[in-house]
């Protein structure tokens, strides 16, 4: 079941070379789906889009089978169920107290303030920030401004949160923290996960679906493991396969060693190592 | 961060209502303004002085080095009240003969330019309780209840935040202007500062569109609805402003009617 899905969807700036080239996407309902591409791809164009801060020059959008009419209602009702998170949490953290930030986009809803304060503590738990909710958004570091970003989102719970680079700029720890994180809150909540990323390692990780895109197209989509076995298609959009992946490859091409290719996490990786040498050692 | 941004955050009294502190600190510097008297500046002082060092938990000495800056200020400036030309003859408590005249210190500068030095120190102590104890964004709060056009509240408060965001911007762009020998020499220096301030206009506005969008995405119509904060136990607060006030109107009356 796809909660969204656009069908030839163009959009260009100014009526130059198109940002957004008849894409057609579908993504399915409660899983992740990662939109990779290196830069200038139309990632973030596509997000931009799908929020209703852009207005598609072609193309129509469905949100849960139902075609979106780019009104204001229309667009109203996709931000209450679209929720996006920047890439630079400056841009979208408008307040000094966290609080008052997170509370904004409940706000907008037009909700009573009770249940305004309730959904802003679930989203203080969700995300894990209680530890500094009382400091000034200034002295909170890169990945705490992140996670507040993500609360001011979770606040207005929609059904489809889309994360522009969510481990842009983290640390190795930082970046597994958040996602996670965001794992933990689609299990609980149901929630419809998209992110854009050229980080390849995570996808394998914590992604079910993935897309790709170079300017403006998408170029192919589908189950991540598929997506994986294309390492050729990839190289010519400038992403690459994961670091495991990648070996898996190798040993598969080079050494001839009957590895599974398609393995591509470490406990993959391990399995697939262990069923061939078991293999070996029972040949002896 | 700047400096009493970060004590503001960390006092104990920062959870405290903010018209409380307002009150307490507002009306005592109004009371300390009208009655100039030397008796009642000191216990100003005395108060906002135990109120921000005992209950807003800051340490003597960081109080002390705030209350230096502008004390060292009202020293230098009154120096010139201070001292002063009398003719010959006339009762000095200090003072030197030179000539005709003879410069000195007399019973009335030295009361005059004391009233005057502890008077704006009184002022500038319950400016300090305010903004030593109270969050900025305690303050937009307080002032967006009031008749003041909401606009002007939102952006003190937008102002507010990205100062922030800016001056890390700019801390950036000036470390790769040195990295790169942009302050060789002060004509190179010149032209670099003029590249960084453009710079820096181009860059906020690139970031007031991001902004921008990321408000609209999270519904944003013109206004900047958001929930309050709340406070705790600020009926004490309410109690101790409305003594400390009863106690400076009562020292300035009795040194007004019964020692003058």
């Amino acid at each position: 079941m796809n909660i969204i899905e656009t069908k030839n969807l163009s959009y260009s700036y100014n009526g130059e070379k198109a940002a957004l080239d008849k894409v057609d996407i579908n993504i399915p309902k409660g899983k992740t789906t990662a939109v990779l591409g290196g830069n200038g791809a139309g990632k973030s164009t596509l997000f931009l889009t799908l929020n209703g801060v852009l207005t598609p020059e072609s193309g129509e959008v469905f949100f849960d089978g139902k075609r979106v009419k780019y009104d204001k209602k229309g667009i109203t009702d996709m931000r209450k169920r679209i929720g996006i998170v920047f890439q630079d949490p400056n841009d979208q953290l408008f307040s000094s107290s966290v609080r008052k930030d997170i509370s904004f986009g409940a706000m907008n809803l037009g909700l009573g303030l009770d249940e305004v304060r309730a959904r802003v503590e679930l989203a203080i738990t969700q995300t894990g920030i209680a530890e500094y909710i009382d400091s000034p958004t200034h002295a909170l570091s890169f990945g705490q401004k992140k996670r507040v970003a993500i609360a001011g989102v979770l606040v207005m719970q929609p059904e489809v949160i889309i994360l522009d680079e969510p481990t842009a700029g983290l640390d190795s720890r930082g970046a597994s923290e958040i996602l996670q994180l965001l794992s933990e809150i689609k299990e609980k909540t149901g929630i419809t996960v998209i992110l854009a990323t050229h980080e390849m390692d995570i996808i394998p990780l914590y992604c079910d679906f993935a897309y790709v895109m170079d300017h403006g197209r998408v170029i192919t989509g589908g189950a991540v493991k598929e997506i994986l076995s294309k390492p050729e298609l990839l190289r010519s959009h400038s992403l690459r396969l994961p670091r495991i992946a990648h070996l898996m490859e190798i040993l598969n091409k080079e050494d001839k060693l009957e590895v599974d290719m398609t393995a591509a996490t470490i406990s993959a990786a391990r399995a697939a190592i262990k069923k061939i040498v078991s293999v070996k050692s029972a040949g002896n | 961060m700047m400096l009493t941004d970060k004590y503001a955050y960390s006092s104990s009294l920062s959870r405290v209502s903010p018209e409380a502190k307002m009150l307490f600190s507002l009306v005592p510097l109004a009371i300390c303004l009208l009655f100039n008297s030397i008796a009642l500046s000191l216990v100003t002082i005395v108060i906002m002085a135990v109120a921000t060092v005992k209950f807003g938990k800051m340490s003597l000495p960081t109080y002390m080095g705030f209350i230096m800056v502008p004390l060292g200020f009202m020293v230098i400036g009154t120096l010139t009240i201070l001292i002063n030309r009398f003719e010959q003859g006339h009762a000095l408590l200090m003072g030197l003969q030179v000539g005709q005249y003879a410069y000195g210190i007399d019973a009335g500068s030295l009361n005059l330019s004391l009233k005057l030095v502890l008077r704006a120190l009184g002022a500038v102590s319950c400016m300090y309780f305010l903004s030593l104890n109270t969050p900025l964004s305690d303050l937009f709060q307080v002032l967006g209840r009031t008749k003041l056009p909401q606009i002007i509240v939102t952006l003190m408060e937008l102002i507010y935040r990205y100062i922030f965001v800016l001056l890390e911007e700019v801390e950036r762009m000036i470390i790769a202007k040195d990295s790169r020998l942009g302050n060789i020499n002060f004509k190179t220096s010149m032209s670099s500062l003029g590249e960084i301030i453009s710079m820096l206009f181009i860059r906020a506005y690139q970031r007031s569109e991001r902004i921008y969008a990321g408000l609209e995405s999270r519904g944003y119509n013109g206004q900047f609805k958001t929930i309050n904060e709340e406070y705790t136990y600020s009926k004490n607060m309410y109690i101790a402003s409305v003594a400390v006030i009863i106690l400076l109107l009562s020292a300035g009356m009795t040194e007004r009617f019964f020692y003058i």
